[in-house]
C-alpha cells in the first residue's frame, strides 16, 4: 500500500476524529492565548452613575489619576466607568441592566467606588452595598473627610436604630469644579466588598487636589 | 344553490377579515423597524420632531450617519466578537446538550432522576441568580475581556439538555438494539446511530442559542469592559452614553447591529421556522 493510499485509508475511517481533535486543539490554543493576554484584577474600579461627562478611560481625569498614583495600567488596571445609567431614586434600578451590572461588580468585589448625586447615593447606601465609613479600614478617610460624610439609615434591621456613613460629599472636588459631572452635586461611596480602599483614598486625594508626598 | 353562494360569500368575508387583521398586525410589527431606519437617515432636529408629517426625512436622506457611527465605533471588531461568541456558544451548547440528552434519555445509571431534577431546577431559577458566581469563576480563571469569557455561561445549557433528552426519548429503541447486535458500543451507537437522528432538535437548539447569544446584553456588558472585546449589544449600550441625544446616530448603530441577524435569518429562514415549530418555543 502506497503512502497516499495509507493516508486516504486513515482519512476515510478516522476523519471525524481527526477533525474533532484539530478543532479541540485549535480551541485550547486560542483560549490559552486569550487567557494569557487577559486583564489581571482591577487595582481601582470606579463607576460614575448617570453622567454624560467625558470622564471615562480616555479622559484627562483618568490620565491624571494614573499619573498621580503611578499605577501601571498593564500591571494594575484602573477603570473609570462612565457608561452606567439608572435612577435609583425613581425605581431602585429594578429591571435596569446597568444597575444589575453595578450590583454584580459590588457583590463580586470588583467595584471599589461609586459616584452618584448625593441624595441618590444616600438612598443607594440604604441597601447595605456601600461600606460603613466608620469601619476600621476607613480610619484615614474618616480623619480627612469626616466633615463631608453623608449618612443614611440602612434597610438592614441590624443598623436600623442609627444612621451609617455611606458616602463622602465630593461636590468641592474637580469632579464638579472642572468636569461638572452632575448638575447639583456629587458624592462617592465605597463598595462594601472593596479590596482597594487605599486606591479609593488616593482617588479622593487626587480629586481634592492634594499634593502627594515627594511631589 | 343559494346556500352554497351564501357560504362562499361568508368564507370570502371571513378571509378578508383575517387578512385585514394580519395586515394590521404586520404593520404594528414593522413600524418600529421602519421608524428605526427612517430615523437613522434624518437630521437630529427631524428625529426629535413629533410632527407626524416628518415621517420621512425632509432635508434629504443622511446616509452619512452610518459612516459617522461606523468610524466612531469599530463595527468590524463588534461583528467579529459577536459572531465568534455565537459560533462557540452554538458548538458548545450542541455538543454538551446532545451528550447529556443522550445520557438522560437513553441510558440507565444511578442518580439519573435526581440529576435530571437538578437540570430542571436550573431552568426554573432566574438567570440573574447565576451571574455573580459565573462572573467570579470567569474572573478567577482570568478570562475577563476574552471570547472565552463571553462563551462561558453558554457552554452548558439546561434547556438544551431537556430538548435533546426529549428528542432521544422519541427515537425507537430497535435502532439502538440493532446497532448493539451489530457490535456497536455505547459511544458508536451514540455517535453514528442516535446523534444523526436528532438533527432537527439540534438545529432548534442551535437557532435558540444563536438568538439568545445575539440578544444577550447583561453578560457581555459585565465581562467585557474593553471595547476591543465587546459584542454588538454591549457596544450599542455604550454608544447610548456617547450619542445620548443624537438619535439618528443611535438608530444608525441599531440598524448596523441587526444586519448580521437579518442576513442569518434570510439564509436559514426555513430552519428557523421549523426549529420554532419543533421546540414549541418563542423568539
Amino acid at each position: 500500500m502506497r503512502t497516499k493510499e495509507k493516508f486516504a485509508y486513515i482519512w476515510d475511517y478516522y476523519k471525524l476524529w481527526i477533525i474533532a481533535a484539530v478543532c479541540a486543539c485549535a480551541f485550547v490554543i486560542y483560549m490559552a492565548g486569550q487567557a494569557k493576554n487577559a486583564l489581571s484584577d482591577y487595582r481601582f474600579y470606579v463607576t460614575m452613575v448617570g453622567t454624560n461627562a467625558g470622564v471615562g478611560n480616555d479622559s484627562k481625569l483618568y490620565d491624571g489619576y494614573l499619573q498621580y498614583t503611578g499605577f501601571d495600567p498593564l500591571e494594575e488596571p484602573v477603570y473609570f466607568d462612565n457608561t452606567c445609567y439608572f435612577n435609583y431614586l425613581s425605581n431602585k434600578g429594578v429591571g435596569n441592566t446597568y444597575y444589575e451590572r453595578l450590583v454584580t461588580y459590588i457583590e463580586a468585589g470588583v467595584q471599589d467606588a461609586v459616584i452618584m448625586e448625593p441624595e441618590e447615593l444616600a438612598s443607594f447606601g440604604e441597601s447595605g452595598r456601600l461600606l460603613d465609613l466608620e469601619d476600621e479600614q476607613c480610619s484615614a478617610i474618616r480623619e480627612k473627610y469626616g466633615q463631608y460624610f453623608i449618612y443614611c439609615t440602612p434597610e438592614d434591621e441590624e443598623y436600623r436604630d442609627g444612621s451609617v456613613a455611606v458616602g463622602i460629599d465630593v461636590s468641592d472636588s474637580i469632579l464638579m469644579t472642572e468636569y461638572q459631572i452632575y448638575d447639583t452635586g456629587c458624592a462617592l461611596g465605597i463598595s462594601a466588598y472593596s479590596q482597594n480602599v487605599d486606591a479609593v483614598e488616593m482617588f479622593l486625594a487626587y480629586i481634592f487636589g492634594e499634593v502627594q508626598d515627594g511631589q | 344553490v343559494q346556500d352554497m353562494e351564501s357560504m362562499v360569500v361568508r368564507e370570502r368575508i371571513n378571509k378578508i377579515v383575517i387578512y385585514v387583521i394580519l395586515v394590521i398586525m404586520a404593520i404594528i410589527m414593522l413600524v418600529p423597524f421602519a421608524w428605526m431606519i427612517l430615523t437613522a437617515v434624518k437630521t437630529n432636529q427631524e428625529a426629535i420632531s413629533v410632527s407626524p408629517f416628518y415621517i420621512f426625512p425632509q432635508s434629504g436622506w443622511h446616509w452619512e450617519n452610518f459612516a459617522t457611527v461606523w468610524k466612531s465605533y469599530n463595527f468590524f471588531v463588534l461583528y467579529k466578537n459577536t459572531l465568534l461568541m455565537i459560533f462557540f456558544r452554538v458548538v458548545c451548547a450542541c455538543l454538551t446538550a446532545t451528550m447529556a440528552g443522550y445520557a438522560f434519555g437513553r441510558l440507565e445509571f444511578p442518580g439519573k432522576k435526581p440529576m435530571f431534577a437538578l437540570v430542571l431546577i436550573q431552568m426554573m431559577i432566574p438567570s440573574q441568580i447565576f451571574i455573580i458566581p459565573q462572573y467570579l469563576m470567569v474572573s478567577k480563571l482570568h478570562i475577563l475581556n476574552t471570547t472565552a469569557g463571553l462563551v462561558f455561561p453558554g457552554i452548558v445549557t439546561a434547556f438544551g439538555t431537556y430538548l435533546l433528552k426529549t428528542g432521544y426519548q422519541g427515537l425507537p429503541k430497535d435502532l439502538e438494539e440493532a446497532a448493539g447486535i451489530d457490535g456497536c458500543n455505547i459511544g458508536q451507537r451514540f455517535l453514528f446511530i442516535m446523534m444523526p437522528l436528532t438533527r432537527s432538535s439540534m438545529v432548534s437548539l442551535g437557532i435558540f442559542t444563536a438568538l439568545f447569544a445575539f440578544k444577550d446584553l447583561m453578560w457581555p456588558m459585565i465581562v467585557c469592559t474593553n471595547s476591543e472585546t465587546t459584542t454588538l449589544s454591549a457596544g450599542l449600550a455604550k454608544m447610548q452614553g456617547q450619542y445620548g441625544s443624537d438619535y439618528p446616530a443611535m438608530m444608525a448603530s441599531a440598524v448596523l447591529a441587526i444586519v448580521p441577524m437579518v442576513v442569518i435569518y434570510v439564509i436559514f429562514q426555513k430552519q428557523f421556522v421549523e426549529g420554532i415549530a419543533t421546540s414549541g418555543g418563542k423568539l
